[in-house]
Formats: structure tokens, sequence, C-alpha cells
């Protein structure tokens, strides 16, 4: 029993105080020992719910591997690529992209597409920024190759 | 806020090679007082944004907008990293 408690019966055993005043300081003392679970409790959610900042790509390639190669390395060593991009940067762009005209839009979506990119820039919107943006916070990119590995992460 | 300060590094080894034109080794490092480069480009402002206002009246886009995302993309360019090492070399880039 808690020795707090465990005073309060001890008083009213002894009549210092009656069964009206123990329970009430039953009661406060089940309420500070409530509290600071609550505390953490949201003190984690907010954690969890913190946005993220930054954007960060790191690469660490063999200088003969393919991403080594893709990312301007040479022979000389192993390529390494550390870049963080700030999260309103990318929320600007995606804003400046919905200026893009319309007919420039197919163009810049025909050259995405030739690189490989399936993306279509009408569908990026500002009113679905945010929405991205959280699906960015959750997202873990790792690749493990034998001679390169690329991670993609928000922190 | 916009950026105010940019570090750059540029690190590359000598080469010392009888086939190609020998390099000696460089290290530089350069620290770029922004705010300093923004008061001097302020004056060219002036010739910059009716022009830009114009083009986007021509091409039928909101100009304020226009001048607010760009704003955005500039003031977001704070707080970037750029490292790259491939051994031979090393360049670091850094906004403030």
């Amino acid at each position: 029993m808690n020795e707090r408690r465990k005073e309060v019966l001890q008083m009213l055993a002894a009549g210092k105080i009656t069964a009206d005043e123990a329970e009430r300081l039953i009661a406060a003392l089940e309420k500070d020992r409530e509290a600071p679970v609550g505390a953490s409790a949201a003190n984690s959610e907010t954690q969890v719910k913190a946005k993220p900042k930054y954007l960060r790509v790191v690469v660490d390639a063999g200088g003969d591997s393919e991403i080594g190669h893709a990312f301007g390395g040479s022979k000389h060593g192993p390529t390494k690529v550390n870049i963080r991009v700030p999260m309103q940067l990318l929320r600007a762009g995606v804003k400046l992209a919905s200026l893009i005209p319309p007919q420039a839009q197919v163009y810049v979506n025909d050259a995405l597409r030739e690189k490989g990119l399936t993306v279509d820039l009408s569908q990026l919107k500002p009113e679905n920024l945010e929405e991205l943006i959280d699906g960015l916070s959750d997202m873990t990119v790792d690749v493990v190759d034998k001679d390169a590995k690329v991670a993609v992460f928000c922190e | 806020m916009i950026p105010l300060l940019a570090f750059i590094r540029v690190q590359a080894r000598a080469r010392l090679s009888r086939k190609l034109k020998p390099l000696p080794a460089a290290n530089i490092r350069l620290w770029i007082p922004l705010f300093l480069l923004w008061l001097l480009l302020l004056p060219f402002m002036v010739v910059i944004v009716p022009l830009m206002i114009v083009v986007c009246l021509v091409v039928r886009i909101n100009p304020f907008r226009a001048l607010a995302f760009f704003w955005q993309v500039f003031a977001g360019l704070r707080g970037t990293n750029i490292e790259v090492n491939d051994g031979n070399a090393a360049v670091v880039v850094r906004i403030f």
C-alpha cells in the first residue's frame, strides 16, 4: 500500500480526521499519481506528431558501384553524399510547381516520363501539400546493396 | 527568414598522374555573407519585379501568388546542407 495512503488511514483510525476528509485526501493522492502518467502520454503523442523539418538523403557508395557513378563518383574511392533539404523548401517547390501553366506541365510530365518518373504535376496541388508532407514524415527508404547504401528519411 | 550566410568548402587531393595534367591540392573555405549580397541586389529588384509581373500577366499567372511562392523558395533555402565526398574531392555547401 502507498505510504501516504497508509498515513491517511492511520489518521482516520486515530480519529484525527473524519471519513469525508480521508476520502478527499485519498482522492487527491490518486489524482497526483495519475497526472504524471497522463503528462508523459501527452508528451509522447506530441513527439510522435512533431512535424519533420528536414528531408535527408544519405548515400554511401563504393567508387565502382552504379550508385556511386550516378552521384558522380570516381574510381578514387567511395562516394559519400549527405544532403539535408528543409521541408519548407519542398513545400515552396510544390507550390511553385502548381504555378506551371497547363501547357508546360504536359512537356514537364513527358520529360519526367522519359526519365522513368511517372509523376503527373497537375495532381500536385497546394491543398494536398500537408497530406504529402505528413506522408513523407512516415517515409523511410533504405537501400542496401553489396557496394552501396542509400537512406532517405525525414528528421 | 531569408538565408543570411553561406559556407562553401572545396577540398581536392593533388593529382600526381603521368598521363593527365598534374593538379595541385586545393582547400577552399568560403564564408559568404549573403545579407550583403541581397543588399547589393536590392536595386536590381526595382527592374526585375516589374518585369516579372509583366511576364506573369502574359502567361496568365497571378503575379502576387508567384512572388509569394518565389519568396517561400528563397526563404526555404535556409538550413540546406549538401556534402559530397568521392575520395578525390569533397564539397560542402551549407546555407544558414
